[in-house]
């Protein structure tokens, strides 16, 4: 009788199931169906054909509620997700290797998860990639989010294979990985399209040549699709600054402005404000300005406020998908998950009437 | 953030007895006195206490003894010749969601709401029936059934359907990338007029962002080089489009036509020899076709992935900041 409600009734097959038909032992099922490397990868491919044979299936409420089980167990041993710094970002946050709020965001999504963030710096003079790559496998570090590159670094020679990875920013970098990034293209839009409901008309970007080669010109297309609705003789062309123009700044965007009779500046650049000053441009008096990337320290300004927090918090709630989905090297298809920012009010572009 | 939920452990706590006390008391059970039941009831109810809808779903699942995985549902909002783009792209979009869905566990149902499917209003008593805990809104378009939804209960993520106002998840195809990789290719084959020809619907789907990236390469060129892209308006018919291109195209003497239509709902007007059409959608869907492969498959896949993740942290209704996954399509030479 109690045989036949098994055969009527059979249930979900089980790893216990797997591992009796496969002569070996649970762990070395859990194991294989994880892809895990410290498995040959012929058992793998046995065990898991067998289990595709058998029907088994993952139980996704069962991974949900583990999650939730772990979230409130989190006094257990800390399992470390590396996040990897370039010691020559520094020049994009101020003397920081990273973005603060990023680094902060995602050390803390990594506690609420029960992981640990440690922070890695590279830089060529003390830890090259090969001792990183080292440290990382003795370490056993299997999961790894890398930070913001500078655009001079085109690749990353890291164990991919052994390795869960996301990025932040660095589509210029090889390997392809999936990629966390603020949506600089939304928040240009957004940028343009409330200085044109305020009543500005002739409005100029000015961009940095190194930011819009590492962005994909994130800030000049955002711009282009905006003003494509307005009549050309309003345009303005942007400004976009390289290293050695940054030097007489001042000059060029006094020369910019009065070339082209500019009515609001859009920039992610916040020393924008100071080379107007230094031009003779009193903000908002001559000119309004709005701020692309608007710094805590300005809450006067008007502007689009970036979610870094939210990008450091997204790259590590991704890597660990890859992790919990076992899923490690570079992806076949690259993929790009953009972070939206939210537009503030601010004295520097008050409203307009004409 | 997560914020660690309230458990039968800190209600027992507060109430100062055991946690099975707790249990049984908060299912009503008679072996509790009546006013220890209540009291317990009460201080439940005040620390917040809630079933984590990951254990609900899986007690009721594991009761029902149902053998299948919780479902995912994956809803349209028209009938498929709606679409003037591609309905060999849809199908791949969705067979590539399906084959994941049941890798990872996971039942993927699809439902169509509007003409031809269940009434708008309907949706959302249809889904609780089906038991899903997910949804996939799969490439709405503009002027057809609206979407109603008691959002708070699902794990939601959009597939392009991008003119909708509610912050939902997103997964497209990177049309910026693809339409400058397009662009480029054919400049290094020699063309010099590339024109780009788009549905408004497309672009109203999913931000303009053809028309950006070609407005960014034409950025390169001289105003007077420079050629206004054909941007068709919704409902036009095959043949109306058909005559339009052939003026547009001789009006600006192109030698390459980027487009975003599918080729066989339009057939190709004939173009002099020298000119080539270059799909933006179709290259995997149609082998040998010169142009973008837009990945179709890995599209579905990238939004199951996204519920998964959004089923397994708990993360249901509308979130506050939502965010786009765009995936890069591939050039194929034909």
């Amino acid at each position: 009788m109690v045989k036949e409600t098994k055969t009527l009734l059979p249930g979900p097959v089980t790893m216990k199931q797997i591992a009796a038909k496969a002569g070996v032992h649970q762990t070395t099922v859990s194991l294989a169906l994880r892809d895990h490397p410290r498995l040959p990868i012929e058992t793998r491919k046995r065990i898991r054909a067998l289990a595709e044979r058998m029907g088994y299936r993952p139980d996704p409420l069962l991974g949900a509620f583990n999650f939730h089980r772990n979230v409130n167990h989190a006094e257990r041993a800390r399992t470390v997700i590396g996040f990897i710094l370039d010691a020559q970002a520094r020049r994009c946050f101020s003397q920081q290797a990273g973005h603060p709020l990023v680094v902060e965001a995602a050390r803390r999504t990594a506690k609420e998860r029960g992981y640990s963030l440690e922070l890695f710096l590279l830089d060529p003079q003390v830890t090259g990639v090969k001792r990183l790559a080292q440290i990382l496998l003795a370490r056993g570090i299997e999961a790894v989010v890398i930070s913001t590159f500078e655009y001079a670094t085109k690749r990353l020679e890291l164990p991919w294979d052994r390795l869960s990875a996301v990025k932040i920013e660095g589509r210029h970098v090889w390997p392809s990985l999936p990629v966390v990034t603020n949506d600089q293209y939304q928040v240009t839009r957004m940028g343009v399209q409330k200085l044109h409901e305020l009543g500005y008309r002739r409005i100029g970007l000015v961009a940095a040549a190194e930011a819009e080669r590492r962005l994909g010109d994130a800030f000049r297309m955002g711009l282009t699709i905006e003003e494509a609705k307005v009549a050309t003789r309003h345009r303005v062309p942007p400004l976009v600054l390289t290293d050695s123009s940054r030097v007489s700044a001042a000059e060029t965007l006094s020369r910019w402005i009065w070339e082209h009779r500019v009515e609001a500046v859009v920039s992610n650049l916040n020393e924008v404000t100071d080379y107007l000053r230094a031009g003779g441009f009193s903000v908002p008096n001559d000119i309004a300005f709005c701020s692309l990337d608007l710094p805590l320290s300005k809450p006067h300004w008007a502007g689009v406020v970036q979610n870094h927090g939210l990008v450091g918090q997204r790259a590590v709630e991704q890597v660990l998908s890859l992790l919990y989905t076992h899923q490690r090297g570079i992806p076949l298809v690259p993929s790009v998950t953009f972070i939206p920012g939210y537009w503030r009010d601010g004295e520097s572009a008050p409203g307009r009437r004409y | 953030m997560i914020v660690p939920a309230v458990t039968l452990h800190d209600v027992a706590k507060a109430a100062g007895v055991h946690y099975s006390t707790v249990s049984l008391a908060l299912r009503g059970d008679v072996r509790v006195a009546s006013p220890t039941r209540e009291n317990v009831q009460q201080i439940a109810a005040r620390l917040g206490y809630a079933t984590h809808p990951a254990a609900r779903a899986l007690v009721e699942r594991r009761r029902s003894k149902a053998v299948r995985g919780p479902v995912i549902a994956w809803i349209e909002n028209h009938p498929l010749e709606a679409v003037q783009g591609s309905i060999a792209y849809r199908n791949s979009v969705l067979e590539g969601g399906r084959r994941l869905a049941k890798t990872l566990g996971y039942e993927c149902r699809a439902f169509r709401i509007g003409t031809g499917g269940i009434a708008a209003e309907d949706l959302d008593a249809t889904l609780r029936l089906a038991g899903a805990e997910c949804v996939i809104i799969g490439q709405f378009i503009p002027g057809h059934a609206e979407l109603q939804l008691d959002w708070e209960r699902y794990c939601i993520v959009r597939i392009d359907s991008q003119f909708l106002s509610a912050s939902v998840h997103c997964v497209s195809s990177d049309r910026i990338h693809n339409v400058r990789r397009a662009f480029s290719e054919m400049w290094s084959l020699g063309h010099r007029r590339i024109g780009l020809c788009a549905s408004r619907m497309q672009e109203d789907c999913t931000r303009q962002r053809h028309a950006m990236g070609y407005l960014m390469e034409e950025e390169s060129l001289e105003p007077s080089e420079r050629i206004p892209p054909l941007f068709y308006p919704y409902g036009t018919g095959h043949k109306e489009l058909a005559e339009e291109l052939s003026l547009w195209i001789e009006r600006h003497k192109l030698t390459a036509v980027l487009h975003d239509f599918d080729s066989r709902w339009l057939g190709r007007p004939a173009l002099p020899d020298h000119a080539r059409w270059i799909s933006l959608c179709e290259a995997q869907v149609r082998p040998g076709f010169r142009g973008i492969d837009p990945m179709a498959a890995t599209i579905g896949e990238k939004a199951v992935e996204t519920v998964a993740m959004l089923l397994r942290t708990g993360e249901r209704g509308l979130p506050r900041f939502a965010h786009d996954i765009y995936v890069e399509g591939r050039w194929s030479h034909g």
